[in-house]
């Protein structure tokens, strides 16, 4: 979950110049600032109308920009993210899905995320988050490390 | 709207005159157009450039001996194997206007022309009329098409759905082509389940390939007799 400010236009940000109203949603888990504020936000109940007048009711999560260069820009920093989990040793998968068996108060890192595991996984199963993994904080699994020296 | 055109009294000089009517139809860029009734078909008198770059505007000029408050004229637009029609009464000298948009159906009805992959244990039933995916129990469940879409010259999905449950648990949405396992947490473009039963999503930011499918959670059912991308 993550705190985000609209505008008038519902465009999304991430810090709010004074104008704007916060909103919570679990929308862009993951997702990097550039990712983000290039995306518009319209909250359930309300409504946004484009410049050519077609009207979107929401709630509706959608790219106000050009979404290629959007996408780039999350790809690098799934990346980054990847990176620096595996630097830390952590099991990395491409998608929710286990390439290999994982125990219970394991870690794995998806697509730059980290995901505690709270059932054991086998091998080749889908990865779901609430009911196998829950997201995690790399501060956690080095305070976790320190717990089991 | 503003035409490098002068209207007439005398009908001369290739311009409508002014008892003609005017049609103006405007169509996503690169169409073609045509106005029919009966035998006659008419080609545009003019082109220009709408203020959306994408689309363009055609002028008819009809003139009295063909006003008809019976008989519609058919404005059709085609483009590539795209076509879109739209009837018109013109039965008097004013200004008529007309937009037209191209729609790829992805259900119409009870059919849909595309294999669909289900997910996380959604089922899909083709009715006569409609199609019905139904989740299996708890969580979310996606349908997917098995393949992708050119979305670039579209700027909407659009569906015609009702739904069991409005919570916010039925959804329309659009996924990066890489994205194996369609969840509603991977989604690049979401709408979620409201009062009216007609969800259109804004896709005017992507171009490119891109996965298509709906989404449902618990046992809720999303009946669809629509969903399609539209110009």
């Amino acid at each position: 979950m993550k705190t985000i400010f609209l505008d008038s236009d519902f465009r999304c940000h991430l810090t709010d110049d004074g104008s704007m109203r916060p909103v919570e949603t679990d929308a862009f888990d993951g997702k990097c600032a550039t990712f983000i504020e290039g995306y518009r936000f319209v909250p359930a109940g309300e409504s946004w109308a484009r410049a050519d007048g077609a009207v979107f009711h929401g709630q509706m999560v959608a790219p106000a920009e050009n979404y290629e260069a959007l996408a780039k820009a999350q790809t690098q920093y799934e990346a980054d993210e990847a990176a620096r989990l595996a630097d830390l040793g952590i099991p990395q998968e491409k998608d929710f899905t286990a390439t290999r068996n994982y125990p219970s108060e394991s870690f794995i890192g998806i697509r730059g995320e980290l995901y505690e595991v709270i059932r054991s996984i086998p091998q080749y199963t889908s990865i779901i988050t609430g009911q196998n993994v829950i997201k995690t904080t790399v501060e956690h699994y080095l305070d976790t490390l320190k717990e089991g020296e | 709207m503003i035409f490098d055109m002068t209207r007439s009294s005398s009908g001369g000089g290739g311009g409508p005159s002014a008892s003609d009517a005017i049609l103006i139809v405007t169509v996503p860029t690169g169409s073609t157009v045509t106005a029919t009734k009966g035998s006659v078909t008419l080609t545009p008198t003019l082109w220009t450039a709408a203020a959306d770059a994408s689309l363009d505007c055609a002028l008819f000029v009809i003139p009295p001996a063909q006003f008809d408050s019976t008989t519609p004229w058919t404005v059709t637009a085609t483009r590539g194997t795209e076509t879109a029609s739209y009837p018109v009464t013109i039965d008097s000298n004013k200004q008529y206007d007309v937009e037209l948009y191209y729609k790829l159906y992805i259900i119409s009805g009870g059919t849909t022309p595309y294999n669909w992959k289900l997910l996380s244990g959604m089922t899909m039933t083709k009715n006569a009329s409609s199609v019905v995916f139904k989740g299996s129990g708890s969580g979310y469940h996606v349908g997917v098409v098995d393949g992708l879409f050119d979305v670039t010259a579209y700027k909407l999905l659009i569906a015609d759905v009702t739904f069991s449950v409005v919570d916010n648990g039925a959804y329309n949405a659009l996924w990066d082509a890489n994205v194996a396992t369609p969840t509603k947490d991977n989604t690049s473009a979401i709408v979620y389940a409201n009062n009216s039963g007609h969800l259109e999503l804004d896709i005017s930011g992507f171009s490119g390939s891109m996965k298509i499918g709906v989404g449902t959670v618990y046992t809720n059912v999303s009946t669809y007799t629509s969903l399609y991308l539209m110009t």
